[in-house]
């Protein structure tokens, strides 16, 4: 027994004798470990990523600093998972947020990411200048940044079947239109019955209804949901917004000529099932525009263009382009728990500045103010020659950003926006006037609002 | 003296280390979390803020869920959940069970046995997915109405209506399986001189089924009825993949409420004293019955 535990005892000498002398051998003094930055995203590596990530350990591999990427999927679950690693620790360096402000004002409150204008300035780079101040203003907070937004998509302009509109003589709408132009023109774009049945348009209101409600009231600018810059209360008794919802219950409803929230909930539709599928003309939904690209998934023949939706009046075709909205999204931000911060501050700049350009090629659509309207169209088009309508594309691209208004927000901003698509849905099924559920809209958010003044 | 008690120490100990193994995990995964929830149910946690950073609320979270509609509304949805489901799940089974053990041969009523046992064991996001395409708009459901006249019949899942009862209906398909099972098991049981001292006496088949049958299956039922109506308070899975709670909150139940209150909004204190009322609810549900069967037995 004695023999056997002195044998153990060697051997447990030797290996760490072993292991100790294997660890002088591979750190030498002179040789610095590259830094890895580890960066999360919720789009998967091969539409730009992996391209993306590639590019920056080529051009980093001098200084030291290299990248890893790593897919979260943007979803309850997914961003449950990015937050508790985010409050864990250092396993995320860099990350990309979706979700607008709702999500980024507790991450910020909580202490999960890390105050960027000292790293930001001590690296030379003006955010206001290299993004916009309507782009920015809405993503500060008390004045400080936390997230820079990265990517340009306004979520009231829809993709059209250019082939659709030709056959049946309606020139696209690229000036803009109102809502009485646009239902003439779904009614006479809708066709066939029952399952073959072709519509006009396609509201997409069944994952997350904020495409559509910005065609509702995206002409009320900063004001859309609430009255003041405090956000006490909200705007939903605005006539604008019963014009709206009434605009959008007549397609479904009465004319026939959006596919009917029933269909969309029961058959779980989307783009792909939908507009890719010939199943209707027009969608909300700008946000799948790499889906349209995706021809070897999506299969298709037809030319996307991409449209404005409609605004209310002739008067308010001033917005034909729904420049009021802050279209920026994808918000770059780095853990406050970093290891890092310098190397993760320079990958955001790196990735701002350029650096995301293999994401165009997958739909997105950089915000940089540096960034060249030609170049995006081409690498729009890169292996999807002839898949986009171009002049639309540069319409697209020529939304006036510095119109951009930053809208109030709210800490019930979650839950006002499930009360609000609570009623939508209410009077999209036909369950209440759209009068009534806009009122009921309005006093279930002005009281969660109430409740959270008190609680406070 | 002494050998004596150092005997029943070793023994007491080995008896020990036999429930330690289950008494640690019930320990780690039950009473801690069980403790900590009852604990964070008292103050405003927000889980971003994380560990630690909370006040104390004392009852007020307690206070404000009944003036929230979402939670009552996933009140009253569990409770037509269960009452609707559990009763004809465990008529259904106690039926289906008995047909199969008076009319089928011993071969073939296992093969029966285990086809609709398979519900049990299919993941429950596939068979999710498979009935929400028998639920789609032209599915065979609608299709197979509108063949028979119904112009219009109903959106399912999509209608505030009939989304609550198209649940309860996969909610019977997928535990029917199990509870027939067990059911049988139990039939074998009874013993043969009952039934043929009945027949000496001239009863018929029901009278056979509704005196010795349905009684002597009494410990089964009620087993049944406890681990059904915690199951279907318990309801999650379904609700998640295929209405996550809408249309509107026709389909909220407590769970995917608590689910969508921790997860979506991170109030964890919220979401906990939630969790609390559906614990106390369990809790006198379990208690009712077994005070029920115990005084019924003695």
């Amino acid at each position: 027994m004695k023999k056997m535990a002195s044998v153990g005892i060697l051997m447990l000498l030797s290996a760490s004798l072993v292991f100790a002398q294997g660890g002088k051998e591979t750190a030498p003094a002179a040789q610095k470990e590259p830094v890895t930055i580890r960066v999360w995203a919720g789009i998967q590596p091969e539409y730009g990523y992996s391209d993306l990530i590639d590019n920056f350990n080529a051009q980093f591999k001098d200084q030291g600093i290299q990248a890893e990427y790593v897919r979260y999927v943007n979803d309850t679950a997914g961003n449950l998972q990015l937050d508790t690693y985010l409050m864990g620790g250092n396993d995320i360096d860099v990350f990309l947020g979706y979700g607008g402000v709702n999500r980024l004002i507790p991450r910020i409150e909580s202490g999960l990411l890390l105050k960027l204008d000292e790293y930001l300035a001590k690296q030379g780079f003006d955010y206001m200048k290299e993004i916009g101040e309507g782009n920015l203003k809405s993503y500060l907070y008390q004045g400080n940044c936390y997230a820079i937004p990265t990517k340009y998509e306004n979520s009231a302009w829809m993709l059209a079947n250019a082939d659709m509109f030709k056959k049946a003589g309606i020139p696209l709408p690229l000036k803009g239109w109102t809502y009485a132009q646009f239902r003439e023109a779904a009614k006479k774009l809708t066709y066939g019955e029952g399952p073959d049945k072709v519509y006009g348009a396609h509201w997409w209101t069944n994952t997350d209804p904020s495409g559509v409600k910005n065609v509702m009231a995206d002409v009320l600018g900063k004001n859309k949901t609430y009255k003041d810059d405090a956000a006490s209360e909200t705007n939903f008794d605005n006539p604008v917004w019963k014009q709206g919802l009434q605009f959008v219950v007549d397609t479904m409803r009465t004319d026939g000529s959006a596919i009917p929230l029933e269909l969309e909930v029961g058959d779980k539709l989307n783009i792909a099932n939908t507009f890719l599928a010939g199943k209707c003309a027009m969608t909300i939904g700008i946000s799948q525009i790499r889906l349209v690209k995706d021809k070897a998934t999506y299969p298709h023949d037809f030319v996307t263009a991409l449209i404005p939706a409609p605004v209310p009046t002739e008067a308010d075709l001033k917005v034909f382009d729904h420049a009021y909205i802050a279209g920026a999204g994808d918000l770059i931000s780095v853990n406050s728990k970093t290891a890092h911060p310098e190397e993760a501050v320079k990958f955001l700049i790196w990735y701002i500045k350029g650096g995301m350009a293999p994401l165009a090629k997958g739909g997105r659509i950089p915000l940089w103010t540096g960034v060249s309207k030609e170049d995006v169209i081409k690498a729009f088009n890169t292996d999807a020659e002839g898949v986009f309508d171009k002049d639309s594309l540069s319409a697209y691209l020529s939304i006036r950003t510095n119109l951009a208004q930053s809208e109030p927000s709210s800490s019930m901003g979650s839950q006002i926006s499930t009360v609000q698509k609570e009623e939508i849905y209410n009077a999209l099924y036909g369950k209440k006037t759209v009068e009534q559920a806009l009122k009921d809209m309005k006093s279930r958010s002005d009281k969660l609002l109430a409740d959270a003044k008190t609680k406070k | 003296m002494k050998r004596h008690n150092s005997r029943n120490i070793k023994s007491s100990l080995v008896a020990y280390s036999f429930i330690a193994p289950s008494f640690i995990m019930l320990l780690c995964f039950g009473l801690i979390p069980l403790a900590f929830s009852l604990f964070v149910s008292l103050t405003d946690w927000n889980y971003t803020k994380g560990f630690g950073n909370w006040d104390f609320i004392w009852l007020d979270n307690f206070i404000n869920l009944w003036k929230d509609e979402w939670f009552l509304a996933s009140v009253k949805n569990t409770l037509v959940y269960t009452v609707v489901t559990v009763p004809i799940t465990i008529l259904l089974s106690l039926g289906i069970a008995a047909m199969i053990q008076d009319y089928c041969n011993a071969h073939f009523s296992g093969t029966i046995r285990i086809a609709m046992y398979m519900p049990r064991i299919c993941n429950i996001v596939a068979s999710s997915a498979v009935w929400m395409a028998l639920f789609s708009s032209y599915g065979p459901f609608s299709q197979a109405m509108r063949s028979l006249g119904w112009k219009n019949p109903p959106h399912w899942l999509a209608d505030e209506t009939w989304a609550l009862p198209s649940l309860m209906l996969v909610a019977v398909w997928m535990s029917l399986g199990y509870r027939i099972f067990i059911y049988s098991a139990s039939l074998q049981s009874i013993p043969d001189d009952l039934y043929e001292a009945a027949d000496i006496d001239g009863a018929t088949r029901t009278q056979k089924f509704w005196n010795i049958t349905v009684p002597m299956l009494r410990p089964t039922t009620f087993f049944l009825t406890i681990t059904g109506i915690i199951g279907s308070f318990k309801s999650f899975g379904t609700v998640n993949v295929m209405t996550q709670g809408g249309p509107g909150y026709s389909t909220y139940t407590l769970v995917y409420y608590i689910y969508k209150t921790a997860f979506s909004y991170y109030r964890m204190g919220y979401a906990s004293a939630v969790a609390m009322i559906l614990f106390v609810m369990l809790l006198f549900v379990t208690l009712v019955q077994w005070r029920h069967n115990n005084h019924k037995g003695a």
